[in-house]
């Protein structure tokens, strides 16, 4: 958004009527209203009655209110300058210590030929009740006054000019004869209106006595009318000419412009208030820019906690899932232990024979004149058999094979234990003959006992 | 007090009612930071799992394939499946025209390690009705032991004492 460049609102304020001016980026804007209604309706019209931009005003009194002094200070006078001004004012009615506000400005002559610089001031002094009864008006439509001086000082800044310059500025029922060097303003006095000659080259021959010069070559002159400047230039004998620029309101268009301001008399009360007001507006723009830049950060590092604990959820989420992972893992290697064991277990149960095949070899091998009474065969593991491991297999185990029987003779009984011996399943078969008995067909027989071993897995 | 300096004062109060206003936030910031990197670092450590898994459930599917395939399996560790192994093998029994006299059950471990469940068998038969049922008894799907084999004395029917295990699944 591109901020408008307009300058204060330039008010002058004079007996009769209240007229202002703003500089702006299209120009001067410049309105007057009478003071009829009072001061505080009519500023409040002057106001509203232009484009003006703002609520800074510059306030320049004129008229009867204001009393402006050009001096002459003795050698070493710049010291008591204030004191010399005083001195000057005692005994006024309208504008002594306590009814008038003092200012002034000091300013050294330039000098030539080695001459000792002649010091010059300039005093102004504007009446208290006018200038608070102005001030009063302005605090209640709430207006910031920057500041306060004489309007007729102010015309010098309504243009600029170069060497010894002498103007006459004509403004409603005042005039003010101004001269000065370069930007420098060295004198001022205000005159009656209507402007009689004799006056006006009274004070013309008082300026050139101050700047130290003969006469002034030509005199500038705005807000008089034609009419009237033209007699009162051929009576004069002067030359009078038009500004280098067109200023309607000499008075309003000077405070309107940016320069030195010569006597400032802005009461202290107000410059406090500006002050305050500067340090509220300051505090404000801190302020603001400092909600922004919390509120800023605070939406920024908010929306990276938010995004934080998104990814905090997401994370968790996820770490349940590898937690579920790590249940279901411990699970399946408890369930694939426990199948590899199974497995192992078939693996490892593997008999090395058949009990049906023994069975079957031991009542094979029986043959005629051998009879059973018991058999006895159990499964056992081996004495020397050592723990089951991956490398070894498992424990051996052997099977122990009791046979008690009788044999008709002991031929029959070793055919019987050679026949189980070629079969290669037995191992280590012994014979036991107890003793001899008599068979049921009466012919002697042999009681034997076999012990064997087959082994198994 | 100079305007400068009051606009100072309020510079420095903005300040630190601003810190005082971003600190938490900047707090709830770390420990949301730290939370997160001790998650990272959680699931960093854990990274591996889900491929130990897979690799856990393949080698687990072969060994139920090599199971599977197998002519012969453990019996299931449960009453169902014991009481069903009892009634196989009391019909075995019978059809090897083994006359049953008593059959007793009880839970033990071979070799103190391998859960088995052994019946003992007290039945009345001669010797060819012994090996129908030994054979029989050797064509069970399940894993099975004679742990030991008794024949008394007698004529041609004999008490026959068999012990026979039934090799069990192991729990866990």
């Amino acid at each position: 958004m591109k901020r408008r460049k307009s300058g204060p609102v330039a008010v002058v304020v004079a007996d009769d009527q209240l007229r202002g001016a703003q500089a702006g980026e299209k120009g001067i804007v410049t309105a007057s209203v009478g003071l009829a209604d009072g001061v505080k309706k009519s500023l409040r019209q002057l106001l509203s009655s232009a484009p003006f931009v703002g609520r800074d005003l510059v306030l320049g009194f004129e008229g009867s209110s204001v009393l402006i002094e050009s001096l002459v200070l003795p050698p070493g006078g710049p010291k008591d300058v204030r004191k010399a001004c005083a001195d000057r004012l005692k005994g006024d009615p309208l504008f002594n210590a306590e009814k008038a506000h003092l200012g002034m400005a000091t300013e050294t002559m330039p000098v030539s030929d080695g001459a000792m610089p002649s010091a010059l001031a300039i005093m102004a002094a504007i009446n208290k009740d006018r200038l608070a009864e102005v001030m009063k008006a302005c605090h209640e439509i709430e207006v910031n006054v920057l500041a306060v001086e004489a309007a007729a000082l102010a015309t010098w800044r309504a243009w600029s000019g170069t060497g010894v310059q002498c103007r006459l500025v004509c403004s409603g029922s005042q005039a003010a004869l101004l001269a000065g060097q370069d930007d420098k303003l060295l004198f001022c006095r205000t005159i009656e209106v209507p402007i009689h000659a004799s006056e006006l080259q009274a004070t013309i021959a008082r300026a050139a006595a101050v700047l130290a010069c003969e006469a002034f070559p030509s005199i500038t002159v705005t807000g008089l009318e034609e009419s009237v400047a033209g007699p009162l230039a051929e009576e004069l004998g002067l030359s009078f000419e038009a500004p280098p620029q067109a200023v309607a309101d000499a008075a309003a268009a000077g405070l309107a412009t940016t320069g030195t301001i010569l006597a400032d008399f802005t009461p202290p009360e107000e410059r406090v208030l500006r002050e305050k007001r500067r340090v509220r507006k300051v505090s404000v723009v801190m302020a603001a820019g400092c909600a922004a830049l919390v509120l800023g950060a605070g939406v920024l590092g908010s929306q990276k906690v938010r995004a934080m604990e998104d990814e905090q959820a997401n994370l968790k989420s996820r770490l349940e899932i590898v937690r579920a992972d790590k249940h279901a893992l411990e699970e399946v290697t408890s369930d694939l232990s426990r199948d590899e064991a199974n497995e192992q277990v078939i693996d490892h149960a593997r008999p090395g024979h058949r009990m049906s095949t023994l069975f079957g070899l031991i009542s094979k091998s029986a043959g005629e004149g051998i009879s059973l009474e018991t058999v006895k065969i159990v499964d056992q593991p081996r004495e020397d058999g050592k723990v089951a491991d991956a490398a070894s297999g498992p424990r051996r185990r052997m099977l122990d094979v009791r046979l008690n029987g009788l044999a008709r003779n002991g031929s029959a009984m070793r055919a019987f234990s050679e026949s189980l011996l070629a079969t290669g399943a037995f191992t280590d078969v012994r014979i036991e003959a107890s003793e001899r008995v008599l068979l049921g067909t009466g012919i002697e027989g042999e009681r034997f006992r076999i012990y064997a071993q087959a082994e198994t897995r | 007090m100079t305007p400068g300096a009051r606009i100072a004062i309020v510079a420095v109060l903005l300040l630190v009612g601003s810190a005082g206003v971003l600190y938490p936030l900047h707090g709830s910031l770390g420990e949301a930071k730290t939370e997160v990197a001790l998650l990272e670092a959680d699931l960093g450590r854990d990274a591996g799992v889900h491929d130990e898994l897979m690799a856990a459930h393949a080698k687990r599917r072969e060994v139920e394939q090599r199971m599977s395939e197998r002519a012969f399996r453990l019996c299931p560790n449960t009453p169902e499946a014991e009481h069903e192994v009892e009634s196989n093998l009391q019909s075995r029994v019978e059809e090897a025209k083994l006359q049953s006299v008593k059959m007793d059950r009880r839970n033990e471990t071979l070799d103190g390690s391998d859960p088995c469940l052994v019946f003992e068998l007290l039945v009345d038969g001669d010797g060819q009705s012994l090996n129908r049922f030994l054979c029989s008894l050797e064509q069970m799907s399940w894993v099975t032991r004679v742990l030991s084999l008794e024949i008394a004395s007698g004529a041609n029917t004999r008490r026959i004492n068999i012990q026979v295990a039934v090799m069990l699944e192991r729990k866990s």
